[in-house]
């Protein structure tokens, strides 16, 4: 056991650490994996242990299609935009940039002088 | 001696995928409808009934040709001032037809029922239409001479366009059509 590296050591101890403390509280791997909802892929599981690399995956599969501009209405809708709430994203910029004292806030470059 | 072949053969395999992904995303170039070239014809049916309109019907009228969907913002700017538009010319001479490309005609006709606009709408939740016309964007108008020529195709709406769309008409309907004779010698 001596001869363990010391960071090696420290390593075992974090994950057994982490493991037990997740075991006390009732929640394992197991658990955990058990909990996970898989995408909802009739494929999925034939190419979880396939050796088909993304790409091929992807073609197969149609997933490379560019959506034509007259099969937009999901990403149309307002929960689909980057800043759903305008008012918010306003109000966020401007809280930003009054911390970072520069201008404009995150939308360009800047030292920090407030010159810019 | 250095293999000068080996980076070159490293990368072919990245050149290929990249080329494969670019052939792939390429936007369709060829398949758009431009001005000068004839209208493709269609038959569809009415968004809020059982009939059937088609373009050919239209013929020996200008037609503006106007692609929407309720999800698309410039379309609900521009819907009612289309309506304006054809209020403007007489029926004889001017008409409107609009493709809707909603996925769910439901949507179409609540939206219908909040604005209502005169001028009649075909169905079209598959999207055979725009795709024929090669639409580059939402909305996109084409209009269309007495003969079934495209004459200009006018994408996206703004309520500033308004004025250039009617000085467009009304060039189109001063323009006497060909008469059959000499369009079939053509």
């Amino acid at each position: 056991m001596s001869a363990a590296p010391r960071g090696l050591r420290a390593l075992a101890l974090a994950a057994l650490f982490s493991l037990t403390g997740c075991a006390s509280l009732g929640w394992s791997w197991d658990k955990w994996w058990s909990d996970v909802k898989l995408p909802d892929f009739p494929a999925f599981d034939e190419y979880t242990e396939s050796p088909k690399s993304y790409v091929e995956i992807a073609l197969e599969h149609d997933f490379l299609v560019r959506v034509k501009p007259w099969e937009r209405a999901v990403l149309a809708r307002h929960d689909m935009a980057f800043d759903p709430d305008e008012l918010e994203a306003a109000r966020r910029s401007h809280t930003f940039f009054s911390k970072e004292a520069t201008m404009p806030g995150g939308s360009a470059g800047g030292g920090g002088c407030g010159c810019n | 001696m250095r293999n000068t072949a080996a980076p070159v053969r490293a990368g072919l395999p990245a050149l290929v995928i990249l080329a494969t992904l670019a052939f792939w995303l390429a936007p369709g170039r060829a398949l758009a409808v431009d001005a000068g070239q004839p209208a493709p014809s269609f038959s569809a049916h009415a968004l809020d009934g059982d009939s059937t309109l088609s373009l050919g019907a239209y013929k020996g009228k200008v037609v503006f040709l106007d692609f929407w969907a309720s999800w698309c913002g410039p379309c609900q700017t521009a819907m009612p001032l289309i309506e304006s538009l054809r209020n403007e010319f007489p029926a004889d001479q001017f008409q409107v037809l609009a493709v809707n490309v909603d996925q769910d005609p439901q949507k179409a006709k609540a939206f219908l029922s909040r604005r209502k606009v005169g001028y009649p709408s075909v169905s079209d939740p598959e999207g055979r239409l725009p795709a024929t016309y090669g639409l580059k964007t939402m909305p996109t108008s084409y209009l269309i001479d007495r003969n079934g020529v495209v004459r200009a195709v006018h994408p996206g709406f703004r309520a500033s366009d308004l004025d250039g769309l009617r000085a467009q008409i009304r060039a189109l309907i001063g323009t006497p059509p060909v008469p059959a004779a000499a369009e079939a010698k053509r």
